[in-house]
């Protein structure tokens, strides 16, 4: 696949991916454009792969998690934007949605297991691998999202595919 | 309580649209291009190590408009100040402020906000001049020549120049562009440009150059003075000087500090954590996520007392430096210390902790605490 056709295909679930993990569309913006400036450098490697979207999502994520590219960050915008951001949650319409805002609250490392289980559908196992981190350490993270987010779980029989 | 269905829905509604990744592809063209002429620029990271010796002390060209050509080398270049040292400041009673400040062997950098947006909870909503951003050059570092073709203006009673055809290089100081600048030359040989990167002048050209003015009228260049951090050094691998700081030290903004040692492989005014063969950041410990990260981070080792973790990459840590580095964090009071390397190979485990054993840290919040980075 060319980075071209990937772009064209994958760019709006990669920025849906991104605003969720961040929880604001200028940072997701800056970190969907970051990672394809990297992976395009780097795509005669990424686009041999059975799944270049996996690769490049789980690119985002690091991007999103990284410590210190968190602190690069704060001190290279201007002013508006920080202030932008801060006022995300109670200037947004959505402000009454008081699931979105609990889910801005999370430590990243949470946030980021509850996007990719409930939203991009992944397995705890293929979570972990995302991560970088043990199964068991995904499930720990879920369980405190979830409990923050008053989040009552499902019989376990419905929640086959989500956990499997 | 909530059902996962709820959540899922949450997610759904909040994932954004189309719209959202307009200009994205474009713009990962431009960085990736930017990236490759940093590459160019810059050879291996392993080769900008391996000429630090030979470099330090020679200067490259920086932040400095990619349209001009440097000053030719015959151009006497006085000495000004260290890379560790910063003259900009505001003048008293300026409604201005600087939020970040740092330089290194070429010149100095600023962004400049306004004291009413800084204590606002709403900071631009009350329609106040926002700021801009300085470059300051070392005497013989800037050509300004095609800053002499715009419009001639007075600052601060002294000569300058306004010009929207100046063309900024990319670096993580200054965006790759074409901004609207002030600039002028101090009586010590210190060319200052202020400028805006914000889009959107274009057509607004006379109200930026009144906002800049307000700006520029403000700017002071008093006697250099060494930059003070958190953290200070008794001991540096292979003795390598400090080459780039960048300081925010600002009453009532989270403060934090970043010094790089050694020559960067990049041009400067650059990112550190892949750039210099050693950086060091120190930021205050009230991150909501450390507690996360620590948790990942597993056992810590203990060096004088302080927790302690040797990161090599790739990491979560870390994901965008060299994949050949290293973080070695110090956990310390109410700071978190990161102590970086793009080469492991060069600069080892033994090396950061030894720094780490030989390092004392004040108060990361308090800025009159703070200290010179290296024992003198």
């Amino acid at each position: 696949m060319r980075f071209e056709e990937f772009v064209s295909a994958r760019l709006a679930a990669l920025m849906r991916y991104a605003v969720l993990l961040s929880g604001d569309r200028e940072y997701a913006r800056d970190i969907v454009q970051e990672v394809l400036a990297r992976a395009m450098l780097r795509w005669h490697r990424i686009g041999a792969m059975e799944e270049p979207y996996g690769y490049v999502r789980r690119m985002v994520t690091n991007e999103f998690l990284s410590l210190l590219r968190r602190r690069r960050r704060v001190v290279t915008v201007p002013l508006e934007w920080a202030g932008e951001q801060r006022l995300t949650v109670e200037a947004r319409p959505e402000a009454d949605d008081e699931m979105w805002q609990v889910l801005g609250t999370l430590p990243r490392q949470q946030r980021a297991v509850i996007v990719l289980r409930y939203y991009e559908g992944l397995t705890d196992p293929e979570i972990a691998e995302v991560l970088r981190c043990r199964p068991a350490t995904v499930r720990a993270y879920a369980s405190r999202a979830l409990s923050a987010l008053r989040v009552e779980l499902a019989p376990v029989g419905e929640r086959k595919g989500v956990l499997s | 309580m909530n059902t996962l269905e709820e959540l899922r829905l949450t997610l759904e509604r909040h994932a954004g649209g189309p719209e959202d990744s307009a200009g994205i592809a474009q713009g990962a063209e431009a960085r990736a291009g930017s990236i490759r002429r940093r590459r160019r620029v810059a050879g291996s990271a392993v080769a900008a190590v391996l000429v630090v010796a030979a470099a330090v002390g020679v200067p490259v060209a920086v932040g400095r408009k990619s349209s001009e050509p440097p000053p030719p080398s015959s151009v006497v270049k006085p000495h000004y100040r260290d890379a560790s040292q910063l003259s900009v400041a505001m003048a008293d009673g300026s409604p201005f402020a600087l939020t970040n400040r740092g330089g290194d062997g070429v010149g100095q950098f600023a962004s400049i906000r306004n004291r009413g947006d800084i204590t606002s909870p709403r900071p631009g909503e009350a329609g106040l001049n926002a700021g801009a951003e300085l470059l300051a050059y070392n005497p013989g570092e800037f050509d300004p020549a095609k800053l002499k073709q715009g419009e001639q203006v007075t600052v601060a009673g002294h000569p300058a120049w306004f010009s929207t055809a100046l063309t900024f290089a990319a670096s993580n100081v200054v965006p790759e562009g074409i901004y609207p600048t002030i600039g002028w030359e101090e009586s010590s040989g210190v060319w200052v440009l202020v400028y805006t990167s914000d889009d959107g002048w274009q057509g607004h050209e006379a109200g930026k150059k009144a906002q800049l003015t307000e700006v520029a009228d403000d700017v002071r260049l008093p006697a250099v003075t060494g930059v003070r951090t958190p953290f200070q050094f008794g001991w540096v691998p292979q003795g390598l000087p400090v080459s780039y700081v960048s300081i925010r030290d600002l009453p009532g903004i989270d403060p934090d500090a970043r010094i790089g040692f050694g020559k960067s492989g990049y041009p400067t005014m650059q990112d550190l954590a892949s750039g210099w063969p050693l950086s060091v950041t120190s930021t205050p410990d009230t991150n909501r996520d450390w507690p996360t990260i620590k948790a990942d981070l597993g056992s810590p080792a203990t060096i004088g007392g302080r927790n302690v973790w040797y990161v090599p990459r790739p990491s979560t840590l870390n994901s965008s430096g060299s994949p050949t580095g290293a973080d070695l964090v110090v956990e310390t009071g109410n700071c978190l210390v990161y102590l970086s390397v793009p080469e492991r190979d060069v600069i080892g485990e033994r090396d950061l902790k030894r720094m780490a054993t030989e390092m004392t840290v004040s108060s990361c919040t308090d800025a009159k605490s703070w200290k010179p980075p290296v024992k003198g």
